[in-house]
């Protein structure tokens, strides 16, 4: 039977002229060959070699493939996104980075939503400079009622509550898209350095850093009174360790904002109350030390609620749905939720 | 606003306030308020200008506590003096001993490094002598300034004897990856001293530190006070993956005020990490997750609070209630904890008095040991 939905699945491609097509002649000589010698197309330096990832695809380059993929598991239904992409964010100027953001949105489009009722897409904007980014969001989800989602790069300058950042919300709660952050740009090209107490040194210690990262833009994005201005908006967390990081950060959260919120009194409700209508995680990153103790903590915040799942189909990390602790445990609803109810619910363009 | 003041925790009953006195309450956590003056007093002639001129408080974001960082029921000053310190704390809860944090753990994050050095040596004769010797039940930690190792090795020569001093502390906000080698002869001379290394947040962000998190500056105190547990987050990733502890097994150290609950998700991920990449961190011998349970403490204040308290405390039993979590106050700051109160009801006495003394009686032990001979005058 086919019911899942996979809400994380990473497409690319084999030759980039594929973007010869979507990029204006100015911006194809910087793509194609880099700034002098390196950082071509979307690439910005990642920090740390990983010796898993090397013979591993970044993406799924043929829709066939994929397809396949998703009915030997039983996955009616895939959000697709790219590895490289949400760094368009990290970039110092403006005007290639979002060129570029529009030739990989307008490439998923045509490359793979138009090949089959099955795929949506996740698409990248440069936040750098919101209004060219709202405007990207307006075209792109009018382009394919396909479109499900906007990511934003975790990697940043300023947390996404700052104000500047409104108009990318209200584009996408204006078209029914939801935010996501997906861990991969921390520290990436121009940005701010992935932890509080200065670079990392292994790779350990660096894939910590998206968990972190994500836990200070969404405090931001609540104290800052986001939600309060878009009731309707949805943040969704990719590969950011799942929900149990972000369940015992609200045990904090939460007794601060009983004794702080004078502070932001646009913010009416508990962060954790705020998390259950408005965020929601993939599980692919979670690390389940023990099993019994990890569910535990997780039904006590009824985090089937907030969890979308997802196998990170085809990286190094991907995750089988028929051994997936999530999809095999607990009563059936639960399976449900996780499996597919939770996502409908979050992207309305799904249904 | 009503409803939301029923979702606080309510005082427990008055049968289930009891705890037991028989072990008494080890405070690892009091900020001595050492006054500029006693700094002063104990610098070179060329900086007491600036040391006055509150040069140390630099780099501050303007975030604090609406209507101050003291809780208001307490007279500002009672933090100021050792006897202060004795009647609002002690006394009242029959704190047999405390570990002294005093104002400043900064040592290592302004740019001028004598400077820094200065500060460092003056702050600890001022905590020492006017403060931990003065208070048969007072230990103080120490400063450094890890950014002049050679220099931080003589402030741990000059204090590594004396019978009060127990810990050194420092910012888990730092210039540098806390774990890094740069630090090594810091980390050996603690260890051979005995001296826990204390680190505690709240530095995040200022003077020469990266910004308080990778998202960025922060625009208030309830968004940055919060935050401040993924900066003890980092810090112990940092301190765990670059086998600090497996080049000094006799190392051991304290987070102050960073929380406890992520240490579970974190060494879970660490440990899954530590499988799949153990030849990017050859020093690790171990998984993470055992250099945590063996070498890293943490504070209970300010607690944190789930909906159900036994997910707490099935927390604790992971991390470590059994060593590695011990109790603090946090006097005189509005975030207080009462002993009496701090702990959900499902702790049980035994657990209580692990976290109220056993653990920090054995964490500081090499101290606490001869002094409470000493009392019991033998």
């Amino acid at each position: 039977m086919n019911d899942l939905i996979d809400s994380d699945i990473h497409v690319t491609w084999t030759d980039p002229k594929v973007f010869t097509d979507y990029l204006p002649k100015v911006w194809q000589d910087r793509f194609f060959h880099g700034c002098g010698h390196s950082q071509r197309g979307f690439a910005l330096s990642q920090p740390f070699y990983n010796p898993l990832a090397v013979d591993q695809p970044e993406g799924c380059s043929q829709p066939d493939e994929l397809l396949g993929f998703m009915d030997r598991h039983g996955i009616e239904k895939s959000i697709l996104t790219n590895w490289r992409a949400p760094a368009v964010g990290n970039f110092g100027d403006h005007d290639y980075p979002a060129r570029l953001a529009e030739a990989f949105n307008r490439w998923l489009t045509e490359h793979w939503l138009s090949r089959s009722a099955r795929f949506f897409g996740t698409i990248v904007v440069t936040p750098r400079h919101p209004a060219m980014a709202a405007a990207e969001i307006r075209r792109a989800a009018a382009a394919s009622p396909q479109v499900v989602q906007v990511s934003l790069s975790p990697g940043t300058l300023e947390p996404y509550g700052k104000p500047q950042f409104r108009p990318i919300f209200e584009a996408a709660v204006e078209c029914g898209l939801s935010i996501c952050l997906h861990a991969g740009a921390e520290g990436v090209g121009v940005s701010n350095p992935p932890s509080s107490h200065g670079w990392p040194r292994n790779i350990l210690e660096y894939r910590v850093c998206p968990m972190t990262n994500f836990i200070a833009h969404l405090t931001s994005m609540m104290t800052e009174g986001v939600f309060t201005d878009f009731p309707d908006l949805k943040l969704a967390g990719f590969e950011v360790g799942g929900a149990l990081p972000l369940i015992t950060y609200l045990w904090r959260f939460d007794k601060n904002y009983k004794a702080l919120r004078s502070e932001c009194p646009w913010m009416r409700e508990l962060p954790s109350a705020l998390v259950r209508k408005h965020v929601r995680l993939g599980t692919q990153s979670s690390a389940i030390g023990e099993e019994s103790l990890y569910f535990r903590l997780l039904e006590s915040f009824r985090a089937d609620e907030i969890l979308l799942w997802t196998s990170n189909y085809p990286r190094w990390d991907q995750i089988d749905p028929s051994t997936d602790p999530h999809l095999l445990r607990g009563a059936p609803w639960r399976r449900e939720l996780v499996a597919r109810e939770t996502a409908l619910a979050f992207y309305p363009r799904l249904s | 606003m009503d409803k939301l003041h029923t979702m606080t925790s309510p005082v427990p009953p008055a049968s289930s306030r009891q705890f037991s006195k028989v072990s008494g309450i080890f405070d690892a956590e009091i900020h001595a308020s050492v006054e500029r003056s006693a700094m002063v007093a104990r610098m070179p002639e060329k900086y007491r200008s600036r040391c006055m001129a509150g040069y140390h408080a630099h780099g501050y974001l303007n975030f604090d506590q609406r209507g101050g960082g003291y809780r208001r029921d307490v007279e500002s000053m009672e933090a100021a003096s050792p006897e202060g310190i004795r009647r609002s704390v002690l006394d009242r809860y029959s704190t047999r001993f405390a570990l002294l944090t005093g104002t400043s753990y900064e040592a290592s994050i302004y740019p001028d490094r004598e400077y820094c050095n200065a500060f460092a040596s003056a702050y600890n004769g001022a905590l020492v002598e006017d403060f931990a010797e003065k208070d048969k039940a007072l230990l103080a930690s120490i400063q450094l300034n890890f950014n002049d190792p050679p220099a931080a090795l003589r402030e741990i020569a000059r204090w590594a004897d004396h019978p009060r001093v127990a810990a050194i502390i420092t910012s888990t906000a730092s210039t540098e990856t806390p774990g890094s080698r740069r630090y090594d002869p810091i980390f050996a001379a603690a260890a051979e001293a005995g001296l826990v290394i204390a680190y505690h947040t709240t530095a995040e962000g200022r003077s020469l530190c990266p910004p308080p998190t990778s998202a960025g500056y922060p625009s208030r105190y309830i968004e940055y006070h919060s935050a401040l547990a993924t900066g003890a987050i980092g810090h112990a990733s940092s301190l765990l993956t670059h086998g600090v502890f497996a080049r000094y097994p006799d190392l051991r150290v304290l987070y102050l005020e960073g929380g406890i609950a992520w240490a579970l998700p974190l060494m879970w991920m660490l440990d899954q990490d530590w499988r799949r990449f153990r030849d990017e961190v050859p020093d690790l011998k171990e998984p993470p997750s055992h250099y945590l349970r063996h070498h890293m403490y943490f504070t209970t204040q300010p607690i944190e609070e789930p909906e159900r308290g036994d997910d707490l405390l099935a927390v604790y039993e992971q991390v470590g209630l059994d060593r590695n979590i011990v109790y603090s106050t946090d006097f005189p700051h509005w975030d207080f904890d009462d002993p009496e109160h701090f702990l959900p009801s499902c702790f049980s006495q035994a657990q209580r008095d692990r976290i109220l003394w056993d653990n920090a009686a054995a964490l500081f032990s090499s101290k606490v040991g001869p002094l409470l001979a000493k009392e019991d005058g033998k």
